[in-house]
């Protein structure tokens, strides 16, 4: 399995880790390592276009987590006119998705005042694997490949 | 008029245009949300929203969604809140319409009864 799937899976398992009350260290573990179950993702997409192998490590160091919910932003809020309105779809899901993560991590890591529930938790969550299916059904496509470009890219 | 006094009062007018333009939008927005909650009742108790910036400074809204404790159960959850997210991307479109990047959280009843926080109240 991926790196990227393994920590989807155990961004779920901290999630239900209590069954009766969860503590708030789970439920803000879960929150910040499903971010980075969809940051290792897409890093892990974009190197892999990288042509010589033995550079892809060095390649996914590139990546900043600004410059990719940037990106995202962008994305999201992009109508991709006269392009195919599914894939546009599923892109929007992967852009929107991050967008949502990387904010709520910041606050699941910094913010000590955020009480979390469960059901904020799972959600955020079902958001990432939404975007996990999404990319899975475009990443062979340009319209994902210009994302990937967008996300090290700075904009002019 | 001097023309300094002109261009003072210039700015004066597109600065007030600017607030009666933030305050019809803002109450534009809160129809339409209000509009949304009824439509997805009885699944949604309450949309709470607040417009501020981002960690990244962009304008930003902020939804909190109170789902009832039978939309939160695990077999509903996802169909629920999917629903909640496509209508609000679609009909408010808030990067469109407002420039606001959206952001939204989901709580169930009973969490929000246990947690009582004003902001979800």
């Amino acid at each position: 399995m991926a790196f990227a799937d393994d920590l989807l899976e155990q961004a779920k398992h901290l999630a239900r880790r209590e069954p009766k009350r969860p503590r708030q260290a789970s439920l803000r573990r879960a929150v910040s390592t499903a971010y980075y179950a969809l940051f290792h993702l897409l890093i892990s997409e974009a190197s892999s276009n990288w042509k010589i192998a033995a550079q892809r490590a060095r390649f996914a160091r590139i990546f900043e987590h600004s410059r990719m919910n940037a990106a995202s932003v962008r994305a999201a809020g992009s109508s991709f006119s006269g392009g195919d309105p599914a894939k546009a779809g599923h892109l929007r899901n992967v852009a929107r998705a991050f967008s949502q993560l990387y904010e709520d991590r910041r606050v699941a890591d910094y913010d000590t005042a955020a009480q979390w529930s469960r059901v904020e938790v799972l959600t955020e969550i079902d958001l990432v694997e939404q975007a996990f299916v999404s990319w899975h059904a475009i990443r062979n496509q340009a319209i994902a490949n210009d994302y990937l470009l967008s996300l090290f890219v700075r904009e002019r | 008029m001097g023309r300094r006094a002109s261009e003072a009062s210039d700015n004066k007018v597109s600065v007030m245009q600017g607030v009666f333009k933030g305050v019809a939008q803002s109450e534009k927005l809160a129809a339409a949300i209000a509009n949304l909650e009824l439509r997805l009742r009885p699944d949604v108790v309450r949309i709470r929203h607040t417009v501020g910036e981002d960690s990244s400074g962009q304008p930003a809204i902020f939804f909190r969604v109170l789902l009832s404790d039978r939309a939160s159960r695990p077999d509903r959850l996802r169909q629920v809140t999917r629903k909640v997210r496509n209508l609000v991307f679609q009909d408010i479109d808030p990067v469109n319409s407002c420039g606001l990047v959206p952001y939204l959280r989901f709580r169930s009843q009973s969490e929000q009864a246990e947690l009582k926080e004003p902001a979800w109240a």
